[in-house]
């Protein structure tokens, strides 16, 4: 049995297909790949295909890793290759690689938001965004209830830059990723629309990378 | 191929994925290479129309045409729609995106009776008019099949065309004539009045009905030169009909995610309540290494972890043993799971199932239907207690602690005798259960019963019989319940008023329409959804159109009453049906198709084959 860390771009329709959904259409894609895949043992067996990180449904990426244990002897092209030809719309394999860093090691990630512009919201969402309190409210979980956390997104924010382009506004930012700290987009949209009090639509995010706490790419 | 407007809404309802094609193994063409345009309709949501396999089998079919591309089109959820309507979006195919409104033909398959207010829905949400007469223009032309056309009367001012049987054959032939006309620019009328001359085509406006003063049926007069009557298409010969090689692989989860390979269609067990049982006659099963290699295709074309076999009663297979040896043979080795739906208590065996990772999975399920041997005898469901209580022992044995019990209530003859039996056959499950010394240690039973309103349908034994009211399925379930001495016992009721609406849609006649297409306007729609079935406005429809659901529901039928379903056949004679339906009323059962042909009818429509009737014969031969 190996590891292999496959990287997967999610583009277009497909960034409509859910976390849980996307991991059933890996496993399917590698079966259908003919690749090999390892099963854990016992009465009812099953594959190891992990996602490093979930990835908020309608968000585009350039690169999501995902873990896979294989059998057999395939090289790591072999299976990416073997993964292109049968991947669907909108889903592709960039690289396929042995598995160095832990997901526990994922610190962030970086997005390019494009909203529909509109006159004034470029200033508007720089003055929020560096104002120092983006408070928004995050679902979360104390013990089995759902309980509601106030959090400022500013807090989890890294470096970004807005550019307006009349038509849409662009902002690239880092936000805190992992299983520790984690601010999805959409959590940041809510908390600029409760600062300047209207509601940015976005025409399309797409996450960059994800990255280590040195900012180097996971 | 979404357009900018469609993605903008996308964001602001629930589980989007549904809504915007491009799943592995969708078909896509070029528009204009093709002649006919086909927008596949079915009218519930993405989730249960994708579970479905006639849909899969149709639209690879179509799509295997150079001239045609078929595409798939389901009923929006609340939210979609409300957003649809908001933004003035029609309705789109999910494989272009354009509007369906421009394609050439509109097919729906009508599965069950509560779908039919969404098939309003979808023709207004694509903006065209609901009504056939409405219109006007060749194309698209509206058409159904499904089971439910063996009596859509209620539908029949709606659709320009039902398809009354199998689609594989009759949906090409369809499709060359609508493509010869539009070719000669044919008006509607002229193609309607061919199209009724291809066998399997039942054109509704071609039929007049006359009323007698009490409301039931007088006459059904076909026009012009539209046949007496509609013989339903069928296959002749399954290891040579159109199956898939490949089924789309949905990207958000649908209800049964996985292959389906079909294995016979008909019933040789002849359940006197069991609509599917008589309309898919006669039998006609597939070869082993047919369905083997059906299996081996969607699954390696899918990638999917779990093949299911699709029929009635799928252990009355002939050649299941030979089948499953087949694929066990690779999905042992492909970790594949075989699942079988619809096993029968009496010919469960522990070898087999042990085999067969879904009977590990989900428990085990038996249908006795009824509670007392008198009502089972009634409804030929030919099914012994003692065969009940013996797989029941067979599963504890085997390790099972939870099985399911399927019954009906307000079958016809019943007693309240015949009700609180359900809940003692129940008790000695559980009995079964403690009495076993091999039970396993420190776990307990638990026994699910789930109990359904009878519906009586068409093609039934059962056509003529009154339907009970509401208040007398209430007053039954209650029996049920007060007589469940056990809390190793739980009981699934079903919704009454749905019952009840079903009841009336099954053996309506035209003048429903009304009633339909006013409810609809008032918001009815999604009627199979619990949460979104609105009783009063129907009833209040009811009302508006001077209409008795009653009428249709809950009165008894002489038996030379003439049906608004007479003009359609079914291959199962009439003569046939008023025969098991005096034997019912004397409590006397009907042996299955293997043991000796009933003289059903059916295989009339196959050259007088029946592999049921082939079998009987060889197997008297050899006994003699
Ligand atoms: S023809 Fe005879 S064997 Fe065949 S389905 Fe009818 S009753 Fe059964």
């Amino acid at each position: 049995m190996r590891c292999v860390r496959v990287l997967l771009a999610k583009k277009g329709r497909a960034k409509y297909t859910s976390h849980l959904d996307m991991q059933r259409c890996m496993m399917r894609a590698v079966r259908r790949a003919g690749i090999e895949l390892w099963y854990t043992e016992g009465f009812n067996p099953h594959p190891y295909v992990t996602f490093a990180l979930p990835l908020p449904l309608g968000v585009e990426s350039e690169g999501e890793p995902v873990d896979i244990r294989l059998e057999g002897d395939m090289t790591n092209e072999q299976v990416r290759d073997r993964l292109n030809a049968t991947m669907p719309e909108g889903i592709t394999v960039v690289s396929v690689d042995d598995a160095v860093h832990k997901p526990a090691d994922i610190a962030f990630a970086s997005y390019c938001i494009e909203l529909y512009g509109a006159p004034g919201l470029a200033a508007k969402i720089s003055d929020a965004l560096a104002c120092g309190n983006l408070p928004a409210e995050k679902l979360g979980k104390a013990g089995r209830k759902k309980v509601t956390k106030q959090i400022n997104v500013a807090e989890l924010m890294g470096e970004y830059t807005v550019e307006d382009l009349g038509e849409s506004i662009v902002i690239n930012i880092i936000l805190a990723a992992g299983s520790q700290k984690n601010a999805s987009p959409f959590i940041l949209l809510d908390a600029i629309s409760g600062v300047i009090g209207e509601k940015p639509e976005y025409r399309k995010i797409t996450r960059k990378a994800i990255l280590l706490a040195n900012l180097e790419k996971f | 191929m979404l357009s900018e407007r469609v993605e903008r809404i996308l964001p602001l309802v629930q589980k989007p994925g549904r809504y915007t094609g491009g799943e592995l193994n969708s078909v896509v063409k070029n528009a204009s290479d093709v002649d006919i345009r086909y927008a596949f309709c079915f009218p519930d949501t993405y989730e249960v129309g994708m579970s479905h396999l006639g849909i899969k089998i149709l639209y690879s079919l179509v799509n295997a045409r150079e001239d045609a591309w078929c595409e798939r089109v389901f009923a929006p959820w609340v939210d979609m729609e409300e957003q649809m309507r908001k933004n003035n979006i029609l309705l789109y195919g999910l494989e272009s995106g354009d509007p369906i409104r421009d394609f050439d033909l509109i097919g729906f398959t009508l599965q069950y009776e509560m779908s039919y207010s969404n098939v309003l829905n979808m023709l207004d949400l694509a903006g065209l008019p609901v009504r056939s007469k409405d219109r006007k223009d060749l194309t698209p032309v509206v058409i159904a099949g499904g089971p439910c056309v063996c009596n859509a009367e209620p539908m029949a001012d709606f659709f320009d065309i039902m398809l009354p049987g199998e689609g594989e054959e009759v949906t090409n032939d369809l499709i060359d004539l609508l493509k010869e006309h539009k070719a000669k620019g044919s008006t509607k009328q002229e193609f309607l009045l061919e199209a009724a001359k291809i066998k399997g085509v039942y054109v509704p406006s071609l039929y007049d009905i006359e009323y007698n003063e009490d409301n039931t049926v007088k006459a059904i007069k076909p026009l012009g030169t539209a046949p007496e009557k509609v013989e339903k298409r069928i296959i002749s010969d399954l290891d040579k009909v159109y199956f898939p090689e490949k089924f789309i692989v949905p990207s958000v989860e649908i209800i049964h995610d996985r292959a389906v390979a079909e294995i016979f269609r008909g019933c040789i067990r002849g359940c006197r309540f069991c609509q599917a049982g008589y309309i898919y006659r006669p039998i006609r099963e597939k070869q082993a290494d047919t369905v083997n290699r059906d299996c081996k295709n969607i699954c390696d074309s899918t990638g999917y972890d779990e093949v299911s076999l699709c029929s009635l009663s799928t252990s009355d297979y002939t050649n299941l043993e030979e089948l499953l040896n087949k694929l066990l043979d690779w999905t042992e080795k492909d970790k594949v799971n075989v699942a079988l739906p619809s096993l029968r208590a009496d010919n469960f065996s522990k070898e087999l199932s042990q085999r067969l990772a879904s009977v590990r999975r989900s428990g085990l399920t038996f249908a006795p239907e009824a509670g007392t041997q008198r009502m089972r005898d009634v409804i030929n469901k030919n099914i012994t207690e003692e065969e009940i209580l013996s797989a029941a022992r067979k599963a504890f044995d085997g390790g099972w602690t939870s099985v399911k019990l399927y019954f009906m209530l307000g079958l016809p003859t019943e007693t309240d005798e015949d009700i609180v039996a359900v809940a003692q056959l129940a008790q000695k499950v559980v009995d079964e259960f403690y009495r076993n010394p091999n039970k396993p240690k420190g776990k307990s039973v638990s026994v699910s019963i789930s109990v359904a309103p009878f519906v009586p349908k068409p093609f039934t034994p059962f056509q003529w019989e009154a339907q009970n009211s509401k208040e007398e399925l209430l007053r039954k379930q209650q029996l049920v319940i007060s007589s469940l001495t056990s809390r190793k016992i739980s009981l699934t009721r079903h919704n009454t008023d749905m019952s009840f609406l079903e009841g009336v849609f099954a053996r309506g006649d035209r003048r429903l329409s009304d009633v339909i297409e006013t409810a609809w306007r008032k918001g009815c729609k999604l009627d199979g959804w619990e949460e979104c079935l609105r009783l009063d406005d129907w009833m209040s429809s009811f009302e508006d159109c001077g209409i008795s659901p009653e009428f249709y529901a809950n009165r008894e039928r002489a038996l030379d009453e003439i049906l608004p379903w007479d003009h359609l056949d079914y291959g199962v004679t009439k003569s046939h049906l008023v025969r098991e339906y005096n034997k019912a009323h004397s409590n006397e059962t009907t042996p299955h198709c293997r043991e000796k042909c009933a003289g059903c009818g059916a295989n009339k429509l196959n050259g007088g084959e029946c592999d049921a009737l082939r079998e009987s014969a060889a197997c008297k031969k050899g006994q003699s």
